[in-house]
Formats: structure tokens, sequence, C-alpha cells
């Protein structure tokens, strides 16, 4: 059955492929039409005739009716029979019976655009019906004029519709409009947003001047729903928010969601630091599933796409999102509620993103648009670096041997630098030769100019490099070229729109470059009964270098220190003798600092295609008054090709070198069918109803190969290269398919009371075991209410009311083979003869794996006040999702980690308020605002008897950040909380419980609270729930010029920063200054040789850390002599144990390093509070006016200059860190490689034609 | 108009039809169909494979206290704090024993014929069982076992914990059923071959290994309950069938090239070398095993010629005059001196502690030489190791039930008369095999090194050495402290199952404080630290914290205190009558 439907798909696509290009070129040929005349028009049904004709040709008889009635005739003499001769005798009929005598004769048509009637030759009809008729008679009556709101300004916008059809005009910039019309008895109409519609039957008129009246009570703005059913806003139950293509396109960003930031309430966008192309998170009403991916999909014209998780470890590519082009976009709808998207069926869980891109209209003419945009991305900001101090390691962690060190007695002073022996037995400073792995740490000598050996020999001046992080960067282009053409004939439609998208990175090497094409039309094959439609979007992609980690983290963790001179190492990166200095090669010059790094960006290339097709077809029958059907089909293929070529870092540059090429490829498609009914049973009561089925598919495959051992050609990147025989890798993609059948039922009351019903039942392979069981179908109902208040119950008309109300449920099933298990072979190199086998994983699954369901509410109301120059949305929703099916963590003595069930009800509630108003509208000003709020809270209410809290991302295990994001059941979701927390004192001294308990190193001479001691209990640190966040935006508006700015802001919610914690530990920050000497407040003292510390020797890094010595602690000290000794300081604090006189201060630097060191600190020092408001974006627009326009082929113009991510009005991190996190998946509550600060300015030039 | 209704309701029925949809979920990366034994031999290799985090973490601070290894300025003062866990306890579940329930469901589902036909494999999985289950009951006391592993089949998420005795009995009851089936002749046997690659689908061989068992399950409970331990040890010795060859071993050997995880080092918490009790004795006993056990320090002549062109000094701690006899010659001829192999002092208040201060800062002429002798990285951290001129190349043998360990078991129980016969031929066995099997490891690992820029080829042991050695007053078997010096064989033995050695030293209190054989070191000039005498239990989680904690109860032990007094006063139950460690008490 599906093969026939895709031949059917096929064929359609062919047929509507030909139709537009026969389509084209008709359109080219109506283009030069269209003068207007001031004369009154007269139709020819109206002119009465008194005329004999006797044996006269044609041109005869249209030189009568000329001279008579002033009647102009067109026509191509060819196109005439000479011999023909007419004959007839007219009294008092009306000259369109004459010209419908000559038509029968002659099979001539005739068209009547004001006084001129154009003639010309009949086509054979294409189907033999009798509805056609064999005589083609049409007058058309050109109309223009201005419409004008209630103070007389101009309309821009407005629909002006010939009433009954769907053909129509807008008004543009001047409110000026010009319409065909069929007639003189046509009735136009004009709508406009928060006007009443005004009819006005043509008439005699050519020039129509309307003046609209607001009407507050109207709401009739018209939505795109679920399913791409548009519907007035008032009849909707469940809040819908709207943008329009035009903001998005506007914002020049490379994914859609980025665009979206700060643009609707209950929608929540956060960065990532994945870069250019990198994946933005986005959540609508919070997270419906401890699952990692909580994202709402796309629907572009009814074509899904996934929206998945990128920058999850490993590369960030960001997902398909990116192959959008905004450009073509008309209005993104976002479905946020179960109401909103129940029709969606399982994939909607998360809410749904409908974008609906732009179509042809039916028109005179060609409609020509042009966009051209240019603009630069810079790195405008960094986090607050000292620039007091260079490089060097923490005290303590020097050896003494002057040749890689210091000499004896420096070793624990964190301001000394390193020696080198020269030729003469003299010390010079040198970094040659170092030998610390801490290459990054800053706690070296002041700057004050000293000359030492860089690097790889040369000398250099020991200097500060403020800018040395902004410095990596380059200044990245934006360059966005779209070109479309639209147009539209009595029985079609089409749209034609190129893009061409380049986006250079900030970081060298970046690029991301993408084409697309999009072609979309309609041509009605049987007119008013069978309309066929198509869409065929393409992408092709392809992006090179993604940012990598090593250098957007290089400041502050293995990277480079404060005196790291980026112009002098950045094109000095490869060893006097081939490849990369490497730390534990035997290169020239070993310890170049990120040499690694700017070899893998100058000289690794990585690059991706990808190349993504969304097609989708249609057939609209009108089958009966009332009844009309659809049959559908989409594909959406996804290809992407990978190539990495690694060139070798050693010596002979093939040793470590490796190459690779993968390919992938997903297909999924979707087929249905539906039949819609509509009816008015009464003046007061109508409806309308559905029922549909859709099959829905996807299948995935990849394959890999990349070379192994190393290269055996230097620089030749070919699999064939490969040293030993190539790996590879990949396979067969998971694959689904979801049956449908769905039905809905509305109800409109008195246009004052909307009830909207819909059902779907969907049959999911996913949630069918092996064998063929298993509870794979799943029904999910929704039922909402609006009532607009006003009609009901007498409120005033400048105050409109509307509640709305609605329940729903959906359902929602789980990946591919999660229900399939079985056992997966394991390789033992040294014997690949050794069968051996084991569980596929740790996990079980339950053999009655049955669908999540979402039950949502919600509840919202609209006021409009002021004839609706104010306005207030309120929604206040709670979903809870019961029955997820989860990887229950169960006891690892129980034999598997984890048991797949269905359990629990996670609750999301909040509440999202819209305010709008205009405070000023004038003719030539107007003033807009708006501000969203959002509040919400995700929690547990229960989950598996027993358990008491889910991971839901990172882990209090990860080495480097030892942060996990937790729900706890009954409590909080997105608690950050760790395993490294300190521990607090319980010992014998019961006066100093509770206070950290603090590790001493003696050969460190540092004591500090330790994060491994207490790896028991999980320690919470925040929370990455923000109290609230919203956005606020103004418009100014000045006759053409419209100056917009929008504000992103996020209150409460805390961030774990691996810059803020390891900027401190590496000492670049500012943070890490006070207490580092003399200057920086930290305590001088001379030493009794505590710990490693030099007897006599004078420090000035002296610290008190807050704290207590655990029962017994002993702290050795050395004296003059050599002779050791130990006191005891157990039970202390270290105030008291140093007032005491028992221990010395601490080495601030040893202090905070330890504390906030991966192996024995603690994540606490980089968690904070993020609130934050960014200036998102910044529009200045100009619209040329129509009166400079008018003498020109163009129609309107536009210029403007917009700037995204201006900048942080505020940011409550410390050193001015960027709080953007790693990845888009749930719960990710850390930021693992710092994001640049970046923002960009673009110029736009819009043209029409 | 007829038509398309009809179409649309043809196509919603076909919509909803999910006929295919078993196959379309099913993985294509998975197989569920495979052999039997594949999942034994799994098993067989998670025994050994999973070590990375062992020597990383748990082998660092178990051979510290066992003295095997000293930290650097005689030990810091956080020696016996207990950080890691290891990985047996996780292992002991999710590897072994869910795949020994699946072999055994598997088996059971098969036809009778084939049930017959693998009836022995089935048998040994208990052998398999057991022998890991002791590993962790050793470390945790209490655990889940008869319950255990049991969810994919029944489900049990939070199975009961299972206290010692009750988990000795069991094995002791399995074990001699597995023997039981093993001896049983079946005509149609699977034959196991590589797939056993432990022993090679040998039931006999698997029946000496069950033995051994039980053996060491005797000695835990030795001090709990005597009289069962002497009907285990009896019930051995009349079945008869013991280890008796190396070739009997339990043996782990796929020629794998490392030794658990790459990378990663044992020295993470500060370097560790030879410990100073343990040298001198090997020292004086010229006991063969030193260069296996340990490198010499890196004061070869080269060294010495270096120091004294550089007009430096040779550190007090290595007495070139006087401590210079021969303790073995080297590959190329050179003579191994005394000096050469000095121990770090356990003892942080060590007398001559000042002769050792330099041993945070090795002295560097010329060639970085360390002046202590080091553990042999390639024996206990990772066959592969780079001594910075490439990797080894041998592979990596473990035995886990060593011949010797069996002979010295039969020694001490003679000696203490819990059965008869010749103890000084079981303790003379001991030794021998115990050598010939460390000669063994050393061979396949090919366990060279390379110190202060000098390479050493492996030097095999010859069998006069070990003669030799037997005739030592230290080792000879002759009526003096005979007992001691069959507890500080198996000290020895152990050099490479800490584990092993940590139960002995909980079991016996041996080494001893003040042994004039080989005495333990106090690591405060006259008090030892108090050391962990078990790990601390595993949170399960919040399915079975109830029964965890009241298992923890049952035993005496607090959960998530883990303080080393508390470890060490909060004993196991096998262990709880046992001497203090280096008491010698028992």
């Amino acid at each position: 059955m599906n093969l026939n439907l895709l031949l059917l798909y096929k064929r359609i696509v062919m047929f509507t492929v030909y139709g537009f290009f026969i389509q084209l070129l008709m359109c080219s040929i109506l283009f030069a039409s269209g003068t207007t005349n001031a004369q009154k028009v007269i139709s020819v049904k109206e002119v009465n005739v008194n005329m004999n004709i006797e044996n006269e040709g044609l041109t005869s008889v249209f030189d009568k009716i000329r001279s008579s009635y002033g009647y102009k005739f067109v026509y191509d003499k060819k196109d005439l029979d000479r011999d023909l001769k007419l004959n007839g005798q007219y009294k008092d009929d009306f000259l369109y019976d004459v010209l419908v005598d000559i038509s029968k004769k002659s099979s001539l048509g005739f068209r009547q655009v004001n006084n001129t009637i154009t003639v010309k030759k009949l086509k054979k009809p294409m189907f033999n019906l009798s509805a056609v008729p064999m005589v083609e008679i049409v007058e058309d009556i050109g109309i223009s004029g201005k419409v004008t709101d209630e103070t007389g300004a101009a309309l821009p916008g407005v629909n002006v519709v010939i009433d009954g059809s769907a053909q129509g005009s807008v008004t543009d910039l001047d409110g000026n409009y010009k319409i065909t019309v069929p007639g003189s008895s046509t009735v136009l109409v004009f709508s406009f947003v928060g006007y009443e519609n005004q009819q006005i039957t043509v008439g005699s008129q050519m020039v129509i001047d309307v003046s609209l009246t607001p009407d507050v009570s109207a709401l009739d703005e018209v939505v795109v729903t679920a399913l791409g059913i548009k519907k007035a806003e008032r009849t909707l139950g469940y809040s819908v928010s709207e943008v329009k293509g035009q903001e998005i396109a506007q914002t020049t960003t490379v994914t859609p969601i980025a665009a979206l930031q700060g643009k609707a309430p209950g929608v929540q966008i956060n960065t990532t630091s994945g870069g250019t192309y990198g994946g933005a998170r986005i959540t609508l009403r919070g997270n419906a599933t401890f699952g990692k991916n909580t994202q709402p999909i796309f629907v572009v014209d009814g074509v899904a796409m996934d929206n998945d998780i990128s920058g999850d470890g490993g590369t960030d590519w960001g997902n398909q999102l990116k192959n959008l082009n905004p450009d073509d976009f008309e209005s993104i709808s976002v479905l946020k509620g179960a109401a909103a998207t129940a029709l969606y069926g399982t994939r909607a869980l998360h809410g749904v993103v409908i974008v609906t891109t732009k179509s042809g209209a039916k028109r005179k003419g060609l409609g020509v648009s042009f966009n051209q945009s240019f603009g630069i991305r810079t790195v405008y900001d960094e986090p607050a670096f000292q620039n007091d101090f260079g490089y060097g390691p923490v005290a303590g962690m020097f050896s003494n041997d002057v040749t890689n060190g210091r000499p004896d007695g420096d070793s624990h002073d964190n301001q000394q630098f390193a020696y080198y022996e020269d030729v003469n037995g003299t010390f010079v400073p040198s970094l040659q030769h170092n030998m610390s792995e801490e290459n990054a740490a800053s706690w070296g000598p002041r700057f004050e100019g000293q000359d030492y050996i860089d690097y790889d020999g040369s000398m250099a001046k020991w200097v500060a490099q403020p800018d040395n992080y902004k410095k990596m960067f380059e200044t990245g282009t934006i360059r966005n070229t779209n070109i479309a053409i639209d147009g539209g004939g009595e029985n079609n439609t089409f749209r034609l729109s190129f893009t061409n998208f380049s986006d250079k990175g900030v970081q060298p090497m970046n690029d991301f470059l993408k084409n697309s094409f999009s072609l979309k039309g309609t041509q009605d094959l049987v007119k008013n009964v069978i309309t066929v439609g198509a869409g065929m979007k393409y992408t092709g992609s392809k992006m090179t270098n993604p940012p990598t980690g090593t250098l957007q983290s290089a400041w502050f963790h293995d990277g480079f220190p404060r005196s790291y001179d980026v112009d002098k190492w950045r094109n000095n990166y490869k060893d006097v003798d081939g490849g990369v200095p490497y730390p534990t090669g035997s290169n020239k010059y070993m310890y170049t600092r990120k040499s690694m790094s700017w070899f893998s960006v100058y000289e690794n290339e990585i690059e991706r295609n990808e190349s993504q097709l969304l097609a989708d077809v249609y057939v609209d029958f009108n089958i009966a008054k009332g009844l009309s059907g659809k049959i559908n089909g989409n594909i959406n293929q996804f290809d992407y090709k990978n190539e990495s070529k690694n060139a070798g870092t050693s010596l002979n540059r093939i040793s470590n070198a490796s190459y690779s090429l993968s390919h992938g490829q997903k297909i999924q498609s979707s087929y249905g069918a539906s039949l819609t009914y509509q009816k008015e049973l009464s003046q007061d009561l109508k409806f309308d109803a559905s029922i549909g089925a859709t099959t829905w598919t996807t299948d995935a495959s990849s394959t890999g190969v990349s070379t192994n051992g190393g290269l055996k050609v230097p620089l030749w990147y070919n699999l064939a290269n490969s040293y030993n025989s190539v790996n590879y890798s990949g396979g067969q993609g998971a694959k689904k398919t979801i049956n449908s059948t769905y039905a809905y039922l509305n109800f409109d009351y008195k246009s004052t009371l909307y009830l909207a019903i819909t059902g779907r039942n969907d049959w999911s392979s996913a949630l069918t075991y092996d064998t063929g069981a298993g509870h794979n179908s799943f029904f999910y109902p929704s039922a909402s209410l609006s009532w607009v208040v006003n009609e009901t119950l007498a409120i005033p008309e400048s105050i409109f009311t509307k509640l709305r109300v609605s329940y729903a449920h959906v359902g929602n099933d789980t990946d591919p083979y999660t229900l399939s298990s079985g056992f997966t072979p394991v390789n033992l190199t040294e014997d690949p003869t050794l069968a051996m086998y084991k569980f596929e994983n740790s996990t079980a699954i339950s053999p009655n794996i049955k669908p999540e369901t979402k039950k949502s509410f919600e509840v919202g109301l609209d006021m409009r006040f002021m004839n609706g120059r104010a306005r207030m949305d309120v929604a206040y929703y709670r979903d809870n999702t019961h029955d997820q099916i989860i990887g229950l963590n169960v006891p690892t003595e129980s034999g598997i980690t984890k048991q797949l069930i269905n359990a629990g009800n996670m609750q999301n509630q909040g509440v999202e308020i819209m305010l709008e108003a205009t405070p000023i509208q004038t003719k030539d000003f107007s003033w807009d605002m708006g501000f969203a709020f959002t509040h919400n809270r995700d929690k547990i209410i229960e989950l598996y008897p027993g358990v008491n809290e889910v991971l839901i991302g990172g882990s209090p295990n990860d080495a480097n950040s030892g942060t996990g994001t937790f729900a706890f059941v009954g409590g909080d979701y997105g608690v950050l909380a760790t395993y490294q927390g300190y521990k607090p004192y319980d010992g014998t001294n019961t006066a100093n419980h509770g206070l950290p308990v603090l590790s001493q190193r003696n050969n460190w001479s540092v004591a500090y609270p330790n994060g491994r001691q207490n790896t028991d209990s999980l320690v919470s640190m925040g929370n990455i729930q923000p109290d609230w966040y919203g956005a606020f935006n103004t418009t100014l508006r000045y006759k053409g010029f419209r100056l917009y700015a929008l504000f992103d802001m996020s209150f409460g919610g805390e961030v774990y920063s691996s810059a803020s914690r390891y900027g401190l530990h590496q000492g670049v920050t500012e943070s890490s200054l006070p207490n580092r000497d003399r200057e920086n407040g930290g305590i001088v003292w001379t030493s009794e040789g505590m710990g490693n510390n030099y007897f006599g020797k004078e420090y000035e890094d002296g610290y008190i850390p807050e704290g207590v010595f655990p029962d017994g602690q002993t702290v050795r000290f050395r004296d003059a002599d050599g002779n050791t000794t130990f006191r005891d300081v157990g039970g202390m604090t270290y105030q008291e144990a140093y007032d005491q006189g028992l221990v010395e201060p601490t080495h601030w630097s040893g202090y905070i390093y330890r504390w906030t060191s991966a192996s024995t600190g603690s994540p606490l020092m980089g968690v904070h509070e993020s609130n934050w408001v960014v200036l998102r974006e910044l529009t200045f627009s100009y619209d040329l006016p129509g009166s400079l326009l008018s003498n020109s082929f163009i129609r309107t113009a536009n210029v403007s200059l917009t700037g995204r991510d201006l900048g942080f009005l505020h940011n409550s991190m410390p050193d001015n860190i960027n709080p953007a996190i790693t990845s888009n998946r749930a719960g990710e509550g850390r930021e693992m490689g710092f994001a640049p600060y970046v923002r960009s300015v673009t110029m736009a030039l819009r043209f029409t034609f | 108009m007829k038509k398309i209704i009809i179409l649309l309701l043809t196509v919603g029925i076909l919509f909803s039809c999910t006929d295919e949809f078993g196959d379309i979920n099913t993985d294509p990366d998975v197989i569920t169909d495979i052999p039997t034994e594949a999942l034994f031999t799994y098993v067989e290799k998670k025994l050994g494979d999973y070590k990375g985090a062992e020597w990383y973490h748990d082998n660092h601070q178990i051979m510290t206290w066992l003295q095997y290894v000293s930290g650097d300025q005689g030990n810091a003062n956080d020696i016996n704090s207990l950080e890691p866990r290891g990985g047996k306890y996780g292992l002991l579940y999710t590897d072994i024993l869910v795949h020994l329930e699946e072999v055994r469901r598997q088996i059971s589902l098969k036809s009778a014929s084939d049930q017959e036909k693998y009836k022995k494999l089935g048998a040994i999985t208990y052998i398999v069982q057991a022998f890991h289950g002791l590993r962790v009951t050793d470390l945790f006391g209490s655990i889940p076992y008869t319950q255990a592993a049991k969810a994919r089949i029944e489900g049990i998420f939070n199975p009961d914990y299972d206290d010692q005795a009750t988990l000795f009995d069991t094995w002791i009851a399995e074990l001699d059923d597995a023997i039981a089936v093993l001896d049983e002749s079946q005509v149609d046997d699977i034959d196991l071959l590589t797939a056993d690659f432990i022993y090679g689908g040998d039931w006999d061989k698997w029946i000496k290994a069950a033995n051994a068992i039980k053996l060491r399950i005797a000695l835990r409970l030795e001090s709990q309950n005597l009289t069962k331990a002497q009907s285990i040890i009896a019930s051995v010795v009349s079945d008869g069938r013991l280890i008796s060859s190396m070739d009997d071993e339990f043996t782990y050997n796929i020629a794998e090239g490392w030794r658990g995880t790459g990378g990663a080092d044992m020295d993470w918490k500060g370097r560790l070398w030879a410990a100073k009790p343990m040298v001198e004795y090997m020292k004086t006993t010229l006991d063969p095993r030193l260069r296996v056990f340990y490198q010499p320090n890196g004061y070869h002549q080269a060294t010495l010629d270096d120091i004294s062109a550089n007009s430096q000094t040779v550190p007090p701690a290595i007495d070139v005059d006087n401590d210079n006899a021969v303790l073995y010659t080297a590959a190329d001829g050179e003579d191994i001196l005394g000096y050469r192999y000095i121990g770090a002092p356990v003892d942080r208040n060590d007398p001559d502690k000042n002769d050792y201060s330099y041993i945070e800062n090795p002295t560097t002429v010329g060639i970085n030489a360390t002046q202590l002798a080091k553990y042999n990285q390639r024996l206990i951290m990772n066959v592969g190791y780079n001594y910075g001129d490439g990797a080894g190349e041998g592979t990596y043998v473990d035995v886990f039930i060593s011949y010797a360990e069996v002979c010295f078991m039969m020694s001490e129980f003679i000696l203490k008369g819990y059965t008869s016969g010749d103890a000084e031929d079981w303790y003379e066995k001991g030794v021998r095999a115990s050598i010939e099997t460390y000669e063994m490891i050393a061979d396949i690992g090919q366990l060279d090194y390379k110190i202060a820029g000098k390479s050493y080829p492996r030097v095999p042991i010859a069998d006069s050495e070990t003669e030799a050695y037997l005739l030592t007053p230290e080792v000879a078997f002759d009526g003096v402290n005979d007992l001691e010096k069959v507890y500080i064989q198996q000290y020895l033995n152990f050099y490479r199952l800490p584990d092993e050695g940590w139960v002995l030293a909980r079991r016996t209190g041996y080494p001893k404080f003040g042994s004039s054989i080989l005495a333990r070191g106090y690591v405060n000039g006259t008090s030892d630290l108090q050391y962990p005498r078990r790990m601390p239990t595993p949170d399960p989680g919040d399915l079975n914290r109830v029964k965890w904690e009241a298992a923890s109860a049952a035993q005496g032990i607090s959960v998530l205190l883990e303080t080393p007094s508390v470890l060490n006063t909060e004993r196991l139950w096998w262990d709880k009558n046992n001497p203090a460690i280096g008491s010698g008490g028992n």
C-alpha cells in the first residue's frame, strides 16, 4: 500500500513541477499589462445597443462598436477569421449579448478591462465537461484606492478580497491598493486586524477609498493551528503564539530557534556554546519528561522535522533545523499546551512549532522580492581577567631543579620565575623547557616588563596580554541573498525562492554555507473541485571546522596564561623540525602553549555537508457542499557526509595523522488522507468536523570509515593511505512507523462560544516487542472551550474579554528498539576467534510497557482595553505526564542497573502573562510595547515506590564538572548537586561542628576543604530553573522609520560554570587576585618551616581558610636544621590553630587551586545564580515612501540595520562569565566550554517589484 | 464520491495495521540466539579484565597497609584512609552473576539431551561465582547472593542480604553439588575447549579449584566456627583432588597486553616505593623473587661516576661501602649489590628519617636516578608500562589460585592439627611453587625494566637460587617459628593478590611487629595506625536501602561512616575474633 501511495506521490510531484514551468511562461506574458484609466467604467452588460450588422467582417463590427460606444478592441489579426461574415439585428440589447453572439460564431473570447476589450482565440477546452462554457466573456474592472484608519492615517497591509473568492490584494505602505474585479456587481471586502470588515459593491466606481473603524470585539486574527488549519484566534480554547516570518528572517541567525528568543511567553531558549550552527535549546512550558530531549518538533508545511540534541559530547554540528530558510517563512506558530497539539499525536508531547512558508497569491503579474543582507560578527566582550600576574604555577608546585624550575627555597613562592641556567652559569627567567603541566596557570610573577626566554628560546618582555582571549577570534561575516518570485493565475499559484547564506564564524576557519531552493504551488485541476498543491524545499549546507572546546576554553583550563602572546604563537605553532611541539615529545621547544590547538585549527580540515529535501504534495477535493477531502504525502530526506582530515602532529606527520569519511541518511515520510464536513445547523449553531488517517515512517543508516594507525604517506588524505586496515563503523539506524487516525469536531455557538473536540489514535512500532506483542495503540482526546464574554454579558465594547479553558491528553511512545533486547559480541583483539557475548546492556525491559500520557489543563483570559490599545493575556497551565517510560535505577545487586518501566507523575505548572500597549498612536507616530513573563516549575509528584531522585542531566561523578542535575520526588526538578561538597565536621570538638573539614597537604603547605571527603551524600548547589524569564519589546514608528528593541531576561536559577571554577583554579580571573600578595591583602609572615615552606623565608600570600582540621590532624614543621616535628591541630578551626601559633597562614594560590581542582576540589566554586538581561535585538528600519517609488518599477523598498545579542545589561555571573550552557539536552545546567560573547550587526535591503 | 469515502475508510483500516511492527522494532545490532558457553567465556574474561580501577585504587592503598610498598616520606598520615571501593563488587552482579544466571536459564530451556550435555557447564558456573563471591564478601561482609542478579528472570530489585555464615554455607553446598555433578560420567559432554580459557573444559581441574575455594572458606571460618572449618578441611582432604602443579592453577591468561587500564598511574596519590621491611627480608634471604617484585634504584656505576664527577655526595641511606653483598647478577654481568635495593621506611618517624628526607625529591645527577627501589611497574601496574623506550611486549597473567597457596594452606592446617600430613613437605613445595609461578609470570610478562638510563633484561630464576633460599634460617622449616614462616611465605606469595594478603593480615596478625624473620614496621615510632579491615559497603540506592541498613546493623556496621577507626573496629563477621594487624596474635 505504501508503494502505491509513493507512486501516486511521484506522479503528482512530476505533474506539479511541469505545471509550474508552464505557469511561469504564462505569467511573464501578463506581466506588462495593467494601466488605469480615470474614466467611469460601464460594464458591457449595462450598455444598451441598437445596431444592425449585415454581412460584415469582424474588424468592421469592432470599429462600429468602438465609434458608437467608446470601447476599444485589442486583438491579434491572425486570430481573426477573415472570411467570417456576421449578421445580426440588435435593439435595446446589451452589448454583452452582441459579444456573445460574435463569440459563438467566431470562437473568440472577450475580456473587458475598463473600456478596453481584449480579443483572443478560445482554446479547446481541457475537459469536455458541460459545465465549461464555450464562450468566455469576462469583464475586469481595475479598481484602486486608499485605506485609512479612523484617524485618517494610511493602513498598510489591509486585505482587500473579492467576496466569495480567494482573490485579493493588500494595501501597500501608503495604504494604497489596486485590484482587478470581474464586473461592477463585485463586492470588495476590506479586512484588517482589529478593525471591522467593510464591504463595498464596486458599481461604477474606479477609485474606492475606504476608512476602517476599529473593532475590539472582533479578535479575528487568524492563526495557524494543528495540522496547519487556520483559525480565528477568538475561537481557540488554548493559547497560540504566532511570530511573523519577517521577524525571524531579520535576525539572520543560523537556527530559527535562536531567533524565537523573547518572542513569546512560555518559550524558553537557552543559547549554548555550540558556535555558529550549534544547537540552541528550546522548551515550551518546561520539561514534560526526564528524557534528554524535551524540545518541540518543528513542522514545516506539514513536514515534521526532528529537533535533535546536539553538542552533548563531541562536535556540535547543530541539528536539521539549521537547514531551514527563514526568508521563506510566512509565520511561526508555537503550540504549547496539549490541547493545541493533540492532533499531532505522539511526537507532540513537548509541543509543536509550526512553520508556514510563503505561498504565491492569485494576482496580476509577478511578485518579485529581493533581500540582501550583510553583517559582521564580533567577539565583543571577554571574562574579567586579571592582568597583573603572568604564567606560573601555584605555591608548592615548582620543583627546585633550576634547569627547569626554581632555585632552592623559592618553590613555595608563587611569584617567582622559572629559571634556566645559561652557558655562563647565570640563571635567567625562562619558559623554555618548562616542565610544569599546569600551563594556563597565571600564579606567576607580576608584570614589570622583565626580560625572559620564551618557549622557543627567543627573548621576550614580561608584560600582560590583556586581549589575548579576544585576539584568538576573528571578525565573522554574514551574507544572505534571497530572491523570490511568486504569482498566480486563475487556476494556480506558485512561489519560487532561492537563498544563499554564508556565515563565517568568529573562530578561525569556521564557516557555514547554505543554499536553499524552494518551490511551492497549487493548481486547480477542476476549478472549485480538485486542487493539487506541492512544495519542495531543498537545502545544501556545508560546515567547516566546528568550534573546538580547546580554543574556546583556552584561557581557563589547560590553556594559556595571561602572559601568552596570541599574535606571536598563532602563526608559530609548528616545531622547526616539523610536527607540533608536544609536551612529551623530543621536539625543539616543548611547552609552547596551545600549539596543538593552533595546529588543529589551521592544519586540520573537518567538513560536513548536509542536504535536506522536504517535499510535500496534496490533493484537495470539494466533494459536495460542505464536504471536502484531502490526500497528502510528504517526505523529509536528510543526508550528510562528514570528512575529517587530521594532520599528524608528530615529526613525521604520519603516525598520528588520520582521515575519516562517513555518510548517513535519514528518511522520514508521511502519507495521509482526511475528510472534512462543515454545516450550519441553524442561525446560531455551526459545526465542522473531520476524520483522517496518516502513516509516518522513519528509517536511517550510516557508514563511516577511518584510517587506522596513522597514514603511510604524509598529507595524502585517502582511505587507501591507511597504515593498518581501516576501521569502520555505522550500520542500520533506528526504524519506526506510527499509524494514526484522528478526528475533530468544532462547534460555534452564536460566534461567542466555541467548543473544539479532538481525538487521535496512534499505533507505534516503538511500543511493540520483537515478538509483535505490546501496548502499541493509544488514544488521546482533547476538548477546549472559548467564550467571548462581551457578547454574553453586557460588557462595554471597549473592553474585549475572552475566557478560554482546555483539557487534553497527549500520548507518547519511546525510541525505536527501546523494547528490543538481546546480546552483543565482545571482541578480544588478542584472539579474534574467541566468541564472547554479553547482554547488550544492563537494562532489563518490563514486559508491559505502555505509552506515556500527558494530561494538560489550561485556562486563560484575554482582555483588551481602550479599543485594543492595551492588552493583557494571562494563562495558567498545569501539565502532568504520567507513566513515563524510564530506565529506573535499580540496585546493581539485582544484576542490572536499570529497569525500563512506566512510572511517575511529572508536573509542570506555570503562568504566562503577556502585556501589550500602544501608548501613542497618531497618523505619523506610534509607540508600541510588549512584555512577556513566564514562571514555570517542573516537579515530580511521584515516581516508583521507594525511589527518591532521578538524575536528569550531567553527572555528579563527571571527572571534570562533578555536577549532576537531579529531580527529587516530591521536591524540585533541576537541582544541581554533587558528591564533591565539603564534609561538615562532626568530630570530638562539638563547638566546631558543621564547619567544613580541612585537608592539610604538608608537602604543599596548604589546607583546603576537600571536595572528595564526603562522597556519600549529594550536596545541593542550586537549581537550574529560573524563577521567571521574560522579554520586553518596544517599537517606535515615525512615518517610514521604525526602531525596534527586544530585551530578553531570566532571573533566579543557577548555572555551573567551569570557566568560573577553573579560571579561579588557574589564577586568570580577577577573583583570583585577593590575598595573592601584600598589595592584594595577603598576610605577610616569616615561615617556621610549616609543611614544605622554607624556614626563615618571608611569604606574602597568606590566607586563613574557613574550616576545621579533622581529629588527629598533624601539621609538619621543619626547623632550620631540617629536623621534623608534627603539631596536632585536630578539631581546631584554621583560625584557632593560627591564633594559637600552631599553623602559619596557608598559601592563597594553593588553597584556591586545590579547592577548585577536579581531583580534590568542589564544583561549588563554579555554581552561581544566573540573572541576566540581554539586549537581544535592536532594529532600525526605513521604508521608502511610495511617493518616491511611484515612478520606478520598485513596489516597496526597505532598508534595515539589525543588531543581535548586543550585550548584557545585567549579568550576575562573577568575572563577567558568559552563562551560556554546553548542550541543548534537558537538565543541562553546566557550562563546560566557554562560549565567547558574540554579537552580530546586519544591514539588510529588501525590495519587492 | 462514494469511491473516495470507501478509499478513505480502506486507508484508515490499513493504517491501523500493526503486523510488521515486531520486525520494524527489532534492533539489528543485537542478537538473541547465541551459543550459551560464549556467555561463560565472557564471565571468565571479566574475572580478570576489570582491573584498571583495582591497581589504581585498591592495590595502591592495600599494598601500602600491607607494607608491600610504602609512600613517600615514610607514609603520609592519610595512608589508612579509604577512598576507593574497587570494581569487584559491581562486577559480581552486573557481569558475573547475571550472565551465569543466564547460562543456567538457557540450559534449562534446552532439550532434555542438550540439558544433559550442558550439565557440567552449569555446574562450573557455581565454582566461578563462589570464587568471586568470596573475594567480594572479604571486603564487604553481608552481601546479596541467593536472591541477587535475578532482576531479569524473577524481577527482584531488592535482593536480601546474606550474612557471611549463610554465604559460606551456601557456597560449600553449591561447591559440593558442583563437584558431584562434575563427577558424574556423561557420554556426551559439551567440550568447552577455548570457551573455557581457564581450564579448557577439564572438569577435574575445576574440581581442584572448587576444593581450593572450600579451603579458603575454611580459613575464614576458623575463628568463628572451628568445627565447621575442620569438617570442610576434612572433606577436601578425603576428596584428595587438590591443585598439585602449576598446570592446575586457576590462571587467567588470554595473552592480553595490559593489566588494567593504560594511562592511569598507581602513584596518583604520591610516589610509592618498595617498603623497607620487605626489602630487608628479601635481601637477607636472597629471595629470588626480589628482582621480580622490585626494581633496583638508579645507583649503578654510571650514576656513582656522575656523582663523583660533580663533586656531590652519595646520600647516607645508600651505604656503598658496607651494603654491598651481591643480590643477583644482571643479564649483562653487572652484580646488583645491596645498596641497589633501598626500601622506603614505613615509619614516618623512622630514626634514620633524615637519611631518607630526600625521598620527596630524588636527586637527579645527570640521568634522573631515584635512590629508592620501586615496585616492578610491569608486574604490578601495567605489563605494557613504558620505561621511556617503548612499552613492554609481554602479556599479562594473573594466577587467582596458585598451587603454592594450596600448599601453604595444607601446611598451616597440619601445623595447627586440623588434619594430618607432612607440614614441612607442603611448605617446601609451596615455596618452590610460589617462586616457579612468579618466574612464569615474569617470563610471559617479559618483565624487563630500565633504570636510570640502563636496561635490565629479565634474569630467569635458577633452581639453585630457590634451593639456597630454602636453606636460609629465615626460611628453613626447622622447628623454629615454623607457623610464622608459613605465614610469611603466604604473605610473600600474595604480593600480587593483595586482597588475599589483606585477609592473611587480618586473620593471623602476621607479619608481626618485632619479628626476627620479617617484621612489620610501626608507622609512627612505636604505634601503628588503625587500618581499615573492610571496605565501606556500597549504598544500593533507594530501592534496597532498608535491607542494606538492616544488614549493616546486624553486622554491627555503621553505614556511610568511613573513618579508618570505624572501618577498623566495626569488623566483618569472619574477622570479629581475629587479632590486630601486626600483633601476630593467632
